[in-house]
C-alpha cells in the first residue's frame, strides 16, 4: 500500500527532524556565548540594558524551556524569533527558501537530464576514443571543487559583465557542473553492471540493440542504484548551493545561515538546519517513490 | 595488483612529491610566509629566466626584481623555521640575497610570498585531511564494530545516531557543529578544533559499512568454532571480525581524505576555519571574494590549481583502488 | 558411575527443545519455528550414534545445542551425569566439527595458528604442534602455510586436530560431526573414516554423527536415530533399521538411497 508506506515515511521524517532539533538545541546550549555576547563590548549599552535584553529574548531560560518555547513557535508557524532582525524566523526563511529551491530544483532536474543520457551513452560506447575523452573530462571536472567552480563563475561574471546578480543562470550552471561528474559516473557504472547480467545478453541475442536496448531494457533495471543516488545527489546539491549562493551572492538560505552563525542568532541557526534536513528527507523520499514507480519488483514486494 | 600500480603510478608519485614538498615547506620556501612587506603588495609572479636584459646568457637562473636582474642563490641562509616541528634551521633551498624577496607565485595584499604560503598552507590543509579521516574511520570502526558485533540495543542506538548524522547535508552539518563552537580562537586551536569537528562529524558512513562487515563476519563458521573453544567476545571481535574491516576502512579513508581537505578549504574560505595569520589553502583563496582581487590579481587564484591537482590525484587513486571487477569486462561492447 | 564404565552413557540428552521466534514488529509475537521437540539421546564412550533425516529436520540444530553453541529452549544435557548449565560448560569434553571444514578455518590464519587457537584461547602452554599434526596425518611442513592453501581433506583433518586440541587429554569425550564428511571425495572420506575409527579405539571417543548419507551412517554407527520434524521417530542398530524400518520417514530415507546397503561396521 503506497499510502501506508508514505505515512510511515512521513512519521519517520518527523521523528528525524525532532531528533535533529533536540540535538541542535542541546549543542547550541553548550556553545559559549550567545547573541548578546558581542553587546558587552558596545559602550553605549549598559549592563542593565543588556540584562534586560537577555530577559526579553529569553536567553536566560533553561534548555528545556527554550525548546518548549520553540516547539510552540513551530506550531504557530514562526519557528522562533531572530534576534538580529527582530522578526519571526519563518518570515526570514520563507523567501530565502524559495530562492534556494529555485536553484536546487532546476539544478537537480538539469543535471539528471544531462547525466543519465550521457552515462548511458558512455556505457554503450565504452571502448570508443570519444568515451575516453569524455571520461577524462568528467574526471577533471570531478576534481574541481565546487568552491573553485564558483570562483571561476564569479570571475566570468565580473569580467564579462553579462550576468546580473538576480540571474540564476550562473549559479545553476555551477551547480550542474558540480553535480554532473558523479551522476555520470554512477549511471555509467550502474549500466555497465546491468549490461553484464545474463538477461542483457538474452535481449541482445533476441535482436534488441541500440537505443531500445539501453534505454528501455537496461536503464530501468539500473533504477535501484540510481534511486539511491538520487537522495545523495539532493544532499550534495543542498550543500553545494550553500557555497554557491554565498560566493555568487544569491539570496538563498546559505548566506542567511552563515550570517546567523556569525551573529549567534540562535533560532535563526536552527531554522536552516531543520529545513536542509527536511529537503534532504524529501529528496530521498522522492527518489524512493520514483523507484517504486519504475521498478516492478518493488511494487510486487509491497 | 599489477593493474593497480600501473594506473596508480602517476597519482601516487604526484601525491608523494606534494606531501614531501609540504613537509619540507620551511626548506623549500624562500620566504617567511608571515613576513609582510607593504611595498611588495600584490606583485605578479616573477619569471625565472636565463637571459638577462642585455641578452647575455647566464648559467645561474635570474629573476627580475624592480627592474634589476638578480641571480638566484641556492642553499641560502634566510628566515628561521622549524623543520618537522623539531629542528630549527635557517637554510632555504633557494632565494635571493637581501633585501628583496623572490616571489614565484606573486604576493598578496600584504606583500607576503604566495609560494611560501602555498607550501606552508599545505601543511594545514593536508594534515586536516589526513587526521580528520583517521578520526572518522577510527570512530566509525569502533562504533560499527560495536553495533554489528554486539547487536541488540547498542546496534539500534548507534544506527539511529548514524541516521541523524546522515540526515543533514554535509556542509550544513559541518557548519551547524562549527556554529556551536567558539568562533574566535587562536589559529592553532582552530586548526585542531577543525580537525576534530570534521573528523567526528563524519563517523556515520564508515560506521555503517564496518557494521555490515562485522554482521557478516560474526556469522562465519570460524567464529562459531572459536566460540566453541571458549573464546571471549573481545577475542572474537578483535581477532576474527576486526581484520575483516581493514579493507573497508582503508577504502573509506582514501575517499575521505580529499573530501576533508576540501572541507577545510571551504570552511577557511568562508571565514569559519583557520584564520589569519596562519596560511591554509582555504584562506589563501579567501581574498578572491573581493572584486578588486579577482579582477586584477590573477595569481591569487593559483592555490586553486594545487587544490584541484590534489583532488585529482586522490580521485585517480580511488579509481585504481576500486578498479572494475573482471566481471565488467566480460560483456563485449553491445551496441 | 565410574568414567571407565562403558555401560553408562557419558552423554545423556533429555527432552531437548529448541524454538525459534521470528519477530516482525517490536512487540508482536511473531512466527514460531520449532526446530527440536523433546529429543532424548544416550551416548556411551567409544560408541557412535548417527542422527539421520531430511534437511530441515533439525539435525544441525541438535548438533549445535549439544555442542553448546546455541542455548536450548528447554531440556537437559548431562555429561558423565553432570548437568550442563550454561552452553559452554562442557567445552573441554564436547566439541564439534563443522560441515564445511574450510569455512571453520579463518583464511587469514596459518595452519599452526588455527591448530593452536583453542589452546591460545585457554592460554595453555602445552603446544606440541608437530605431534598434533601427526596425530591426524598432516605433515609438519604444513604448519606455516595459510589455511586457505590446504586441500579439502587436509582442512578436514585440521578441523579434527583443532577439536582434539580443544578436548585436551582428559579421557573420554564427545565429538560431534555435523555432516563433516559429506563434502569430501570418496577416497578422502575413507581416509577420514579410518582416522576417526582409529582415534575412537585409541581414546575411547564417543561420536555423534549428523549425516544425511545413510550408507555412511550405517558404516560408522552403532546406533542410528532418525530425526523427523524435530523428533526422534525411530532408533536402532543399522541392520535392523535397514531390514525393517518402522516409521514411514525411515522408509522414505531408505528409498532415496540408490541401493540400500545392509552392511554394518560389525
Amino acid at each position: 500500500m503506497l499510502s501506508r508506506y508514505l505515512l510511515r515515511r512521513f512519521a519517520h521524517i518527523a521523528f528525524l527532524l525532532a531528533g535533529i532539533s533536540a540535538l541542535s538545541f542541546a549543542l547550541l546550549e553548550l556553545a559559549p556565548g550567545d547573541f548578546l555576547g558581542e553587546a558587552k563590548l558596545n559602550p553605549q549599552l549598559s549592563a542593565q540594558t543588556i540584562a534586560a535584553l537577555r530577559e526579553q529574548y529569553g536567553l536566560n531560560k533553561s534548555l528545556l524551556q527554550k525548546y518548549i518555547y520553540w516547539l510552540g513557535s513551530v506550531a504557530k508557524g514562526d519557528f522562533g524569533v531572530s534576534f538580529a532582525y527582530n522578526l519571526p524566523v519563518s518570515t526570514l526563511l520563507w523567501p530565502r527558501m524559495l530562492k534556494t529551491l529555485e536553484l536546487t530544483v532546476s539544478s537537480l532536474t538539469l543535471s539528471w537530464l544531462i547525466a543519465v543520457p550521457l552515462g548511458v551513452w558512455s556505457a554503450a560506447n565504452r571502448r570508443g576514443w570519444l568515451d575516453r575523452v569524455v571520461s577524462f573530462a568528467v574526471s577533471a571536472l570531478l576534481a574541481i571543487p565546487d568552491l573553485v567552480l564558483a570562483c571561476i563563475a564569479l570571475l566570468v561574471a565580473v569580467r564579462s559583465g553579462i550576468f546580473h546578480s538576480g540571474d540564476p543562470v550562473l549559479p545553476v550552471t555551477v551547480l550542474v557542473l558540480g553535480a554532473l561528474p558523479i551522476l555520470v559516473r554512477h549511471t555509467r557504472a550502474a549500466l555497465l553492471s546491468v549490461s553484464a547480467e545474463p538477461f542483457a545478453r538474452a535481449a541482445l541475442a533476441n535482436g534488441i540493440h541500440g537505443f531500445e536496448l539501453w534505454f528501455r531494457w537496461l536503464l530501468p533495471a539500473a533504477a535501484n542504484p540510481l534511486a539511491s543516488l538520487f537522495g545523495l545527489s539532493v544532499a550534495g546539491l543542498i550543500s553545494s548551493s550553500l557555497l554557491v549562493e554565498t560566493i555568487l551572492g544569491w539570496p538563498g538560505l546559505g548566506p542567511l545561515f552563515l550570517e546567523a552563525i556569525g551573529a549567534r542568532d540562535f533560532y535563526l541557526v536552527i531554522g536552516p538546519v531543520i529545513l536542509s534536513a527536511a529537503f534532504l528527507a524529501g529528496g530521498t523520499l522522492l527518489g524512493d517513490i520514483l523507484l517504486y514507480m519504475v521498478d516492478p519488483r518493488i511494487r510486487l514486494e509491497s | 595488483m599489477k593493474q593497480f600500480w600501473h594506473s596508480a603510478r602517476l597519482p601516487i608519485s604526484l601525491l608523494v612529491a606534494l606531501h614531501l614538498a609540504v613537509v619540507l615547506a620551511g626548506f623549500l620556501s624562500p620566504e617567511d610566509p608571515a613576513k609582510q612587506n607593504r611595498k611588495s603588495a600584490l606583485l605578479a609572479p616573477m619569471n625565472i629566466h636565463f637571459v638577462d636584459s642585455r641578452s647575455k646568457l647566464h648559467l645561474r637562473p635570474l629573476v627580475t626584481v624592480e627592474g634589476e636582474d638578480r641571480p638566484l642563490r641556492f642553499f641560502v641562509s634566510g628566515s628561521q623555521y622549524r623543520l618537522l616541528g623539531l629542528f630549527r634551521l635557517r637554510t632555504h633551498l633557494f632565494g635571493l640575497d637581501e633585501p628583496s624577496g623572490i616571489h614565484l607565485l606573486g604576493t598578496d595584499e600584504f606583500g607576503r610570498d604566495q609560494f611560501s604560503r602555498v607550501l606552508w598552507g599545505g601543511q594545514i590543509s593536508l594534515a586536516t585531511g589526513w587526521l580528520a579521516a583517521v578520526i572518522s574511520v577510527g570512530l566509525g570502526m569502533l562504533l560499527g564494530l560495536a553495533a554489528g558485533f554486539w547487536g541488540g540495543w547498542r546496534d539500534s542506538v548507534i544506527m539511529r545516531g548514524a541516521e541523524l548524522f546522515l540526515a543533514l547535508p554535509w556542509l550544513y552539518l559541518l557548519l551547524a557543529v562549527r556554529a556551536f563552537l567558539p568562533l574566535s580562537l587562536s589559529p592553532s586551536a582552530t586548526a585542531l578544533m577543525l580537525i576534530a569537528v570534521i573528523g567526528v562529524v563524519g563517523w556515520a558512513r564508515p560506521a555503517r559499512l564496518v557494521r555490515g562487515v562485522a554482521l557478516s563476519a560474526k556469522e562465519r563458521d570460524y567464529v562459531y568454532a572459536a566460540r566453541g573453544f571458549g573464546a571471549s567476545a573481545w577475542y572474537l571481535a578483535t581477532r576474527h571480525c576486526l581484520p575483516e574491516t581493514y579493507s573497508v576502512a582503508a577504502t573509506q579513508a582514501a575517499l575521505l581524505i580529499p573530501q576533508y581537505i576540501l572541507a577545510e578549504v571551504t570552511l577557511s574560505f568562508i571565514g569559519l576555519g583557520v584564520g589569519e595569520p596562519v596560511a591554509s589553502w582555504g584562506n589563501l583563496l579567501a581574498p578572491l571574494r573581493q572584486f578588486s582581487i579577482i579582477t586584477s590579481a590573477w595569481w591569487m587564484a593559483l592555490p586553486a590549481l594545487i587544490v584541484v591537482l590534489t583532488s585529482w590525484c586522490f580521485l585517480r587513486l580511488e579509481d585504481a583502488l576500486s578498479s572494475p571487477s573482471p566481471r565488467k569486462h566480460e560483456c563485449e561492447k553491445m551496441v | 558411575m565410574t568414567s571407565r564404565d562403558s555401560a553408562s552413557p557419558i552423554l545423556r540428552v533429555r527432552g531437548l527443545t529448541k524454538t525459534y521466534r521470528r519477530r516482525k514488529w517490536i512487540g508482536s509475537a511473531g512466527d514460531e519455528v520449532r526446530a527440536l521437540r523433546g529429543v532424548d539421546l544416550d551416548l556411551c564412550a567409544g560408541k557412535t550414534i548417527a542422527i539421520v533425516g531430511a534437511s530441515g529436520g533439525g539435525k544441525s540444530t541438535l548438533a549445535r545445542c549439544v555442542a553448546g553453541l546455541e542455548p536450548a529452549t528447554s531440556g537437559e544435557i548431562f555429561f558423565r551425569d553432570q548437568k550442563l548449565g550454561k552452553p559452554g560448560d562442557a567445552r573441554h569434553h564436547i566439541q564439534m566439527i563443522f560441515q564445511d571444514s574450510g569455512a571453520s578455518l579463518n583464511p587469514r590464519f596459518s595452519v599452526a595458528q588455527a591448530l593452536l587457537e583453542p589452546l591460545a584461547i585457554r592460554q595453555e602452554r602445552n603446544l606440541n604442534t608437530s605431534e598434533r599434526l601427526r596425530q591426524v596425518g598432516l605433515p609438519e611442513t604444513l604448519a606455516s602455510q595459510g589455511t586457505s592453501q590446504l586441500s579439502g581433506g587436509q582442512k578436514a583433518r585440521l578441523a579434527l586436530a583443532r577439536a582434539l586440541a580443544a578436548l585436551g587429554e582428559s579421557g573420554a569425550a564427545v565429538l560431534i560431526l555435523d555432516e563433516s564428511l559429506a563434502s569430501l571425495d570418496l577416497s578422502v572420506q575413507a581416509q577420514m573414516i579410518n582416522l576417526l575409527v582409529d582415534l575412537q579405539e585409541k581414546r575411547g571417543l564417543a561420536y555423534l554423527l549428523i549425516a544425511h548419507d545413510l550408507r555412511l551412517a550405517a558404516h560408522l554407527a552403532d546406533e542410528i536415530a532418525v530425526l523427523f520434524e524435530g523428533q526422534i521417530v525411530e532408533r536402532g542398530a543399522p541392520h535392523r533399521l535397514f531390514a525393517a524400518p518402522a516409521h514411514p520417514h525411515t522408509a522414505y530415507l531408505l528409498k532415496t538411497l540408490a541401493a540400500p546397503d545392509g552392511s554394518s561396521r560389525a
